[in-house]
């Protein structure tokens, strides 16, 4: 059957390569169009219960996506006129950008800045900046009473740094404009953030801090323009590489052209499905790339085999199009299935990253084993491209014939001894494992960017809380008025505030008491949820709707907690203590439910994760397990296949533990992508040992022998592979820094299982059960 | 005691009737709960301090009562309190003997100077909070609230009846402090400029006019037997003759006043919202205001160990300098950094 293909193909050869040419330049013109494009709701998991409610609340909760802008005093503090008509100048700018919800602008010189003042005769709230003062014509007593108000007005630590050097404005984001139905364009906000509020305001007198989740995208895009970079980057030092080992340009040239073909295809194919390219994903590409070079390499390595045995271009090609056919396709299958699996994760982004790796993956069964072979039936190789070959090819099978050595039977045993004891070192480190992120700010952007920078400065001065946590709070219409659910929240509000982890705890009764006191003189005694009606309404109805702690119809009353830190634990004790409250105090008519804030997303998200990984993995393995059944009809094929990828898994936790690298919407693709790129190694060598054993080798020789053929090339690639994602250790983004981490590790660890374990479990399991009865062989085409 | 009570007290026994049976738990409102044991005690809000013997005791939100028996160095949280309304008053009889005041008119008694308390009375339908608490003796004392609230006890606390008549019709008027004066006399600070005496140990009242309108929060009989009293917006005013004058003192604060203390060596200390901190060597004559950084709002004061100061509020409990000279420098804070 083989056999046909090829023949079809090779006649055929003039016409497809045209055909894919034209392809190629259709499909160029659309990879062009391709855009950078980052979204919030597409990294939270969709379904999950805390997601459901953060959609269902988002439009009533105010500041779940909010943008805070500081402007610092390098020198002195803020109160001169120079300094608040710079912050009259940022407000004004802040206004009129766009997708900023304008009702929600809130720094000194807006209306809803306001302070109450008690006198002998009652309270009384003013503008904190009245309406007739102008920054234009603003005096130094008009600054003095500006700066009166805000102390008094308990703005200090909120719009006002406790150390009164900086103000602050903070607004909210809206995701889709209201009026056109428009989604925003976030990194088009984040660089007008950057030029027309940074660049225009931050001089030698004033610096500007910006934080929000729409900086926090740009900033990770701008990172991530770098990832252009660092993939010319390995894509020459892969190319280096190639020559080197190839010793031909030609045999250079056609891994990279075929792969990177499928990359423009594949680029193509995501902006035609209506995504725009995530930061985030932005290294599937590369990983597609690095997919197709390994490939590459095994087709140059057998075409190279041929033509230093005396064949010409076109037997060469058809040798290397045969033998490759059935373990290529058969790895690049398995690999898209294992991709297609991340689709199962309700997360969108890595469902999208799923499917651009899955499209960018079938598209190499076209570029690499068939258009390869084809385009090298054209080559011709000068003469002395034979003995170049055959020098390299000494050095390296001197290498290959002592690795070699791991097939005899004591060395096998050793192996397997060593593999074992890691193996369960490794199953106990990485129980240490963390999920989520470890680390203080942004766990996308390195500790000293600026954002992270920024975030710490903003949270020093203003004692702010980063990590929030919103607990929904559905209630009866009209329960603000009501005492007895005001002081359910009251209590439930304590109870959290008492949880270790939790910083602290804003609520409408928390508000309300303080609020009694300011009605009753200001008398800290007073600090109490009043029973008498008439005083409940006082107290609940002059706490401001913008405060976000009830909705217009008190049906909604949500508890803002702020935790201290966002790591998986603290996460989990504080959602834990939401749900032992709700299931120890149930209460007539008011429904707990979480919950939104980034601490609620991260909870969520958290779950999910830790929920799929492990199915996740099981699925992929699954789909191997099946795969070489079908194929091999043997069951030594899968222990030997698959036991090597679950050790190398394994030690990629531990190297995860060790190195702090949590388990993250980042993260947990790379684990399920190396265990694609593991099963092609397996695949490769223990098909030519499949091979010759199907000859009547001995074990020992056989794998000998599929070193020569297939193994050296598995260790090339993997070195090189991982040489070039481990430049992305210098990534100005911290994912991709550990992502690069992990997959450099994970190369590595999956080519030395691959070419130590892989033989000698095959070895021992020969020794022990002896020879199998009948080797099914299908590559044996000829 | 109260019908009501007598309700509430039988409703309680059958909840721990059901828990011995190990029934399913007994639906309670939080009112009726124990205070909850918290970390936290001794930082939430704080809103009055007595001592108790040696040891110093406060009460505040969350029917928190907060134990030191060292000077204000370490605290603890009362081991039992059957309430979680804001306790807002506090008197001791002797070491041991103790009644606590709050919110939903609660009364609680305590007999081991502040561990375990029980609750005498408690009336929420009143929507009338009890702020103040002074006993004569073991059996006889008087506790005073809002809206001219005023309850007499005769029994140690087992029950209390309403007191009519104080203040000359005018019995809306909220009584925010209750304090012995000189020479056995009795003194009200109340709400509209209002002080009331009483010369026969709560009787009868007479009102007192210093020359105010705002409210008065607390007052503090010095040990030269001259009274003050303090409240809103800075004012103060001291007499002599048991309120027949009285003279305006220069506060150097507009921040409202709601405690005071006169420490060992005789010089006065008043506190307040804002952060405000007040110092007098001379008796009250005289004050230096300074102005603690936070600016949170304190409701009491109280003497601590090592010539510190304690100071009872919205963080709970601190200590401060006691301004002597040499320290009052670094106690003084400008009202707001300046340009």
């Amino acid at each position: 059957m083989i056999g046909r293909l090829e023949n079809l193909v090779f006649r055929h050869r003039g016409r497809i390569l045209a055909a894919l040419g034209i392809f190629t330049a259709v499909m160029g013109y659309y990879a062009l169009q391709l855009r950078m494009e980052a979204g919030f709701a597409k990294q939270l998991p969709l379904g999950h219960e805390y997601i459901e409610t953060f959609f269902e609340y988002q439009e009533e909760l105010f500041g779940a996506n909010r943008v805070i802008i500081v402007i610092r005093a390098r020198e002195g503090d803020i109160w001169n006129t120079a300094f608040l008509g710079k912050l009259a100048e940022a407000t004004d700018s802040v206004f009129f950008l766009p997708g900023i919800d304008r009702r929600t602008v809130t720094s000194l010189w807006t209306p809803n800045t306001r302070y109450i003042e008690i006198t002998e005769e009652g309270m009384r709230s003013e503008d904190v900046i009245g309406g007739d003062v102008t920054p234009n014509n603003l005096t130094d007593a008009e600054v003095d009473q500006i700066r009166a108000r805000v102390i008094h007005g308990g703005h200090v630590g909120r719009l006002v740094a406790k150390d009164h050097t900086a103000a602050m404005i903070t607004a909210d984001i809206l995701d889709v404009d209201p009026q056109t139905q428009e989604k925003l364009d976030y990194l088009d906000l984040s660089a007008r953030l950057e030029t027309e509020i940074r660049g225009r305001l931050q001089d030698d007198a004033y610096d500007v801090h910006i934080l929000g989740f729409v900086k926090q995208i740009g900033d990770i895009a701008d990172g991530a323009r770098d990832v252009a970079s660092f993939f010319l980057l390995a894509f020459l030092l892969t190319g280096a590489a190639v020559l080197l080992y190839s010793r031909s340009w030609i045999l250079t040239v056609l891994p990279l052209f075929c792969s990177l073909t499928s990359v423009v295809w594949q680029f193509a194919v995501i902006h035609l499905l209506g995504f725009g390219l995530d930061p985030l994903a932005i290294l599937v590409p590369f990983l597609v790339f690095a997919i197709g070079v390994s490939h590459g390499v095994q087709q140059i390595n057998l075409i190279t085999k041929q033509i230093s045995g005396g064949a010409d271009s076109m037997t060469a090609a058809r040798a290397s199009f045969r033998g490759l056919l059935i373990p290529g396709s058969m790895a690049l299958i398995t690999d898209l299935i294992g991709f297609g699996t991340l689709v199962l994760i309700p997360i969108p982004m890595i469902q999208e990253l799923g499917i651009t790796a899955t499209v960018g993956v079938a598209f190499k069964i076209v570029t690499n084993l068939v258009m390869l072979p084809i385009l090298a039936s054209y080559c011709r190789f000068d003469p002395g491209f034979v003995q170049r070959v055959h020098r390299s090819r000494e050095v390296r099978m001197r290498a290959m014939r002592i690795l070699g050595h791991i097939a005899e039977r004591r060395n096998a045993l050793v192996t397997l001894g060593i593999c074992a004891t890691l193996l369960a070192l490794a199953v106990g480190k990485s129980q240490g494992r963390h999920v989520g992120d470890l680390h203080e700010g942004t766990p996308e952007l390195r500790p000293e960017s600026r954002y992270n920078q920024d975030a710490k400065i903003i949270v020093d001065k203003f004692g702010l809380g980063l990590d929030l946590l919103t607990v929904i709070v559905e209630t009866r219409s009209e329960s603000c008025i009501d005492y007895e659910t005001m002081e359910y929240l009251n209590q439930f509000s304590w109870h959290m505030q008492n949880t270790p982890g939790v910083l602290s705890v804003l609520s409408a009764p928390f508000i309300a008491k303080t609020v009694n006191a300011a009605w009753n003189e200001g008398n800290l005694k007073w600090a109490a949820l009043p029973r008498n009606r008439y005083a409940l309404v006082q107290a609940t109805g002059s706490i401001p709707p913008s405060a976000g702690l009830f909705n217009a119809r008190c049906t909604l009353m949500p508890l803002h907690i702020f935790t201290a830190d966002h790591k998986a634990e603290t996460i989990k004790r504080v959602v834990r203590s939401v749900l032992e409250f709700r299931a120890t105090h149930e209460h007539d008519g008011v429904n707990i439910r979480l919950g939104s804030g980034n601490v609620g997303v991260q909870a969520a998200t958290n779950e999910v994760l830790e929920e799929s990984e492990t199915p996740m993995l099981v699925y992929v393995y699954a789909i191997i397990i099946a795969l070489v059944i079908v194929t091999y009809r043997d069951w030594r094929a899968t222990i030997c296949c698959c036991l090597p990828l679950t050790m190398a898994t394994f030690f990629g936790y531990w190297f995860m533990a060790a190195l702090e690298i949590g388990l993250k919407v980042a993260t947990l693709p790379v684990m399920v992508l190396a265990v694609g790129i593991g099963v092609d190694y397996a695949f490769y060598i223990y098909n030519r040992l499949q091979v010759h054993l199907a000859e009547g080798i001995d074990i020992t020789t056989a794998y000998q022998q599929a070193l020569f053929e297939t193994g050296n090339a598995v260790v090339f690639t993997a070195i090189t592979l991982a040489i070039g994602v481990a430049t992305w250790v210098f990534s100005p983004l911290k994912f991709q820094a550990d992502m690069g981490l992990l997959l450099t590790f994970m190369f590595l660890a999956n080519m030395i299982m691959a070419v130590t374990a892989l033989p000698a479990l095959a070895v021992v399991l020969e020794w022990v059960f002896g020879p199998p009865k009948s080797v099914n062989s299908p590559t044996l085409g000829h | 005691m109260s019908g009501r009570a007598n309700t509430r007290r039988r409703a309680l026994s059958a909840c721990a009737l059901a828990a011995l049976l190990a029934a399913p738990p007994c639906a309670r409102a939080f009112a009726d709960e124990l205070a909850m044991q918290s970390d936290r005690a001794a930082q939430a809000l704080l809103l009055h301090v007595a001592r108790a013997g040696p040891r110093i005791v406060g009460v505040g939100e969350w029917g928190h009562v907060v134990l030191s028996d060292d000077g204000g160095r370490s605290w603890r949280q009362a081991k039992s309190v059957p309430t979680r309304v804001t306790l807002t008053g506090l008197f001791f009889v002797g070491a041991r003997l103790g009644w606590a005041v709050g919110h939903d008119g609660v009364i609680l008694h305590t007999a081991d100077g502040g561990d375990v308390w029980e609750l005498q009375r408690e009336a929420r339908e009143d929507e009338t909070p009890l702020l103040s608490v002074w006993f004569e003796n073991a059996t006889r004392g008087l506790a005073v609230g809002a809206f001219g609230l005023a309850l007499e006890t005769r029994d140690a606390g087992k029950s209390w009846r309403r007191v009519a008549g104080i203040g000359s019709g005018e019995e809306d008027r909220h009584l925010n402090q209750i304090f012995a004066g000189p020479e056995g006399t009795l003194f009200i600070a109340a709400e509209y400029g209002t002080v009331y005496r009483s010369d026969d140990r709560g009787r009868s009242w007479r009102d007192l006019h210093p020359p105010y309108s705002g409210s008065f929060w607390g007052g503090l009989t010095t040990s030269q037997g001259a009274v003050l009293v303090f409240g809103m917006r800075g004012h103060v005013f001291r007499t002599e003759d048991l309120g027949a004058t009285w003279v305006a003192i220069r506060s150097g604060t507009e921040q409202s006043l709601g405690g005071a203390t006169e420490l060992a060596d005789g010089r006065i200390v008043i506190v307040g919202l804002g952060g405000a901190v007040l110092f007098s060597d001379d008796g009250g004559k005289t004050f230096a205001a300074t102005t603690r950084p936070d600016r949170r709002g304190i409701a009491a004061v109280a003497a601590g160990a090592d010539g510190q100061i304690l100071l009872f509020g919205e963080t709970g409990v601190q200590t401060g300098s006691d301004g002597r000279p040499s320290a009052r420098a670094e106690a003084a804070q400008p009202r707001a950094p300046g340009p």
